[in-house]
């Protein structure tokens, strides 16, 4: 377990020392502040009409319908666009270096290296999300009231929905040692299973069906109403341990060129 | 004890090694050597466990690195070719990291930390970031992972790939004093590094094993071992069937002339001392004697010999 420790710590930290994070943390915090702040200001016109004016009938609008869902939704596209430019380094940066070569040789087992490898993408998903926490206190103390639950079972949701991107970003970065490329196969890869579920209606419903359960979007919709079903992360877990088992034969690759 | 018994190497078409058999004994310090792309770094690799053969059975200490428990791994210190290492690290850093990974125990961590710094003097840059370091200090620094954990074989492969001069004198002598305690085994393409650290050499190439062992045995498999310059002065067209008719000498070039003074290339069977003989009968002849030297085979005559007749061999078949 140590070494797990050791190479998820060395990941994070070579990350810290970079100054693109930064600039990647900044631009995720003022971008999800900006989404926070248009739907709660949407909200408050929106109440304001309603209560000024009876004819508009806006029935079961809540804070959690109107600004947490749709703000959680769109932390998630957005972490799809910066989840594979994190991801991107993880193993590509270690085999265009060579280091990989080296990793292979110490009393470490690929399952280690994968694993290390993997915490330290999670970490970066929880530091990239765990800032936009402070949203919830600021709107409070303009008079905005949210749920407890709802806000907590959100960010489960986000952060399943970040390891699913994470593990996919880390398969992809497994198979070449070139950064762009990783990036960019993940980001497309990430976004196939993103809008997989948008073509569910026009297709059978058998195949629909299949589309549907695919979609990652559709399974954090739940989470982003504030409810946890176990299909859901029964979904995310099966995503991720695929994905990772994926990367565990990509890493064989070497043994396979025969 | 490493054993390579019928190893075989393929990426797709291409065949890395090919049929290699030999063993290294506990203490030896070898030297792979072979022109580029002669194999050298595969039979490396293959030696770590970082992939497995194709073909045959690489064995440390009768296990198979590749399939057996990582752990077993500690046996071996790698320094790859271009030496890998993080360049934003820095020093003290890199050096826990890896010997966290090479699981040595907390007690021991920071007494061979301070021991493989001290070997391969490190001290004045412990807290600099290693990028920003000399390509000397890099190399060291990549020798002193590659002896984390104390194992019993290292294997370096091009240790002194890019060194200037003094820094390839220094890698040396660090290489030999590490010979002393553990097995060494290290790839080259440079003659003058195996003979220098070496006790017994293995040459490669295009991925076979075409000879092994010491220099002097290697000397010996050769034909014409010991090479003889003469120049002289005479008035004789051509002393090239003289010289040829000493009993000993096998060929002789003529290397070029100026104005009456002639250089001859002499080629001898080693066993004989043809020297007193040759300047005897040049000097019956009339000539003048303005030099005499003879040159054993060096290693990179013996290195090029095998190549060349191995080709050729290949060639008839």
């Amino acid at each position: 377990m140590f070494k797990v420790i050791a190479i998820a710590g060395h990941d994070m930290k070579s990350s810290l020392h970079s100054f693109s994070f930064y600039l990647l943390m900044c631009f995720f915090f003022g971008v999800t502040g900006y989404f926070f702040w248009a739907n709660l200001s949407y909200f408050s016109l929106v109440s304001f009409q309603a209560a000024t004016n009876p004819a508009a009938r806006i029935e079961g609008l809540n804070m959690t319908e109107a600004v947490l869902s749709p703000f959680l939704s769109n932390v998630g596209a957005l972490m799809l666009l910066l989840v594979p430019i994190l991801s991107m380094r993880s193993f590509s940066e270690e085999r265009r270096q060579g280091t990989l070569e080296l990793l292979y040789t110490y009393p470490v087992s690929e399952t280690q290296i994968l694993l290390g490898k993997y915490f330290s993408m999670i970490g970066f998903v929880f530091v990239l999300i765990l800032p936009t926490v402070v949203y919830f206190p600021l709107a409070q103390s303009v008079g905005a009231k949210f749920e407890l639950d709802s806000i907590l079972t959100g960010y489960l949701g986000l952060l399943l929905i970040g390891a699913s991107f994470a593990a996919l970003g880390i398969f992809v970065s497994a198979l070449t040692p070139n950064h762009m490329v990783s990036a960019g196969i993940g980001f497309a890869l990430i976004l196939f299973f993103w809008i997989v579920g948008w073509v569910a209606d026009w297709t059978s419903p058998a195949i629909g069906k299949i589309f549907h359960e695919l979609s990652l979007i559709d399974h954090f919709r739940d989470f982003s109403f504030g409810v946890i079903d176990t299909k859901d992360i029964v979904f995310y877990v099966l995503f991720i341990v695929f994905f990772l088992f994926s990367t565990l034969c990509a890493m064989e690759i070497r043994t396979w060129k025969r | 004890m490493i054993s390579f018994q019928h190893v075989t190497k393929t990426f797709g078409p291409v065949k890395a090694v090919v049929d290699i058999s030999f063993e290294i004994n506990h203490g030896e310090v070898i030297g792979f050597l072979g022109p580029n792309g002669a194999g050298k770094t595969t039979v490396m690799r293959l030696m770590t466990g970082f992939f497995p053969p194709t073909d045959g059975k690489v064995l440390i200490d009768g296990n198979d690195l590749f399939h057996a428990n990582p752990s077993l791994r500690k046996k071996i210190g790698y320094l790859p070719e271009n030496n890998p290492i993080y360049r934003d690290m820095v020093t003290r850093d890199y050096l826990s990291y890896v010997a966290t990974l090479k699981g040595i125990p907390w007690s021991q961590r920071k007494l061979q930390i301070e021991a493989v710094v001290d070997q391969c003097q490190l001290e004045s840059v412990l807290n600099r970031m290693i990028g920003k370091l000399s390509k000397g200090f890099q190399q060291r620094i990549g020798l002193a992972q590659a002896l984390l954990g104390m194992p019993e074989i290292l294997i370096l492969d091009e240790p002194t790939n890019g060194l200037d001069p003094k820094q390839i004198i220094e890698m040396r002598n660090l290489i030999k004093d590490l010979g002393c305690r553990r097995t060494v085994i290290l790839s080259t393409h440079t003659l003058s590094e195996v003979r220098k650290t070496c006790q017994r050499i293995l040459i490669l190439n295009h991925g076979r094993l075409i000879a092994s062992g010491t220099e002097e045995e290697l000397a010996k498999k050769v034909k014409h071992t010991q090479e003889i310059r003469i120049v002289l002065r005479g008035k004789m067209p051509d002393v090239k069937p003289l010289l040829e008719r000493i009993s000993g000498v096998s060929t002789v070039d003529h290397v070029g002339s100026v104005n009456d003074e002639k250089e001859y290339r002499i080629f001898c069977h080693d066993e004989t001392d043809v020297r007193s003989e040759i300047a005897r009968q040049v000097m019956a002849a009339g000539f003048e004697l303005l030099s005499l030297q003879a040159n054993q085979n060096n290693l990179e005559d013996i290195f090029l010999q095998f190549i060349e007749e191995k080709e050729k061999d290949s060639a008839h078949v």
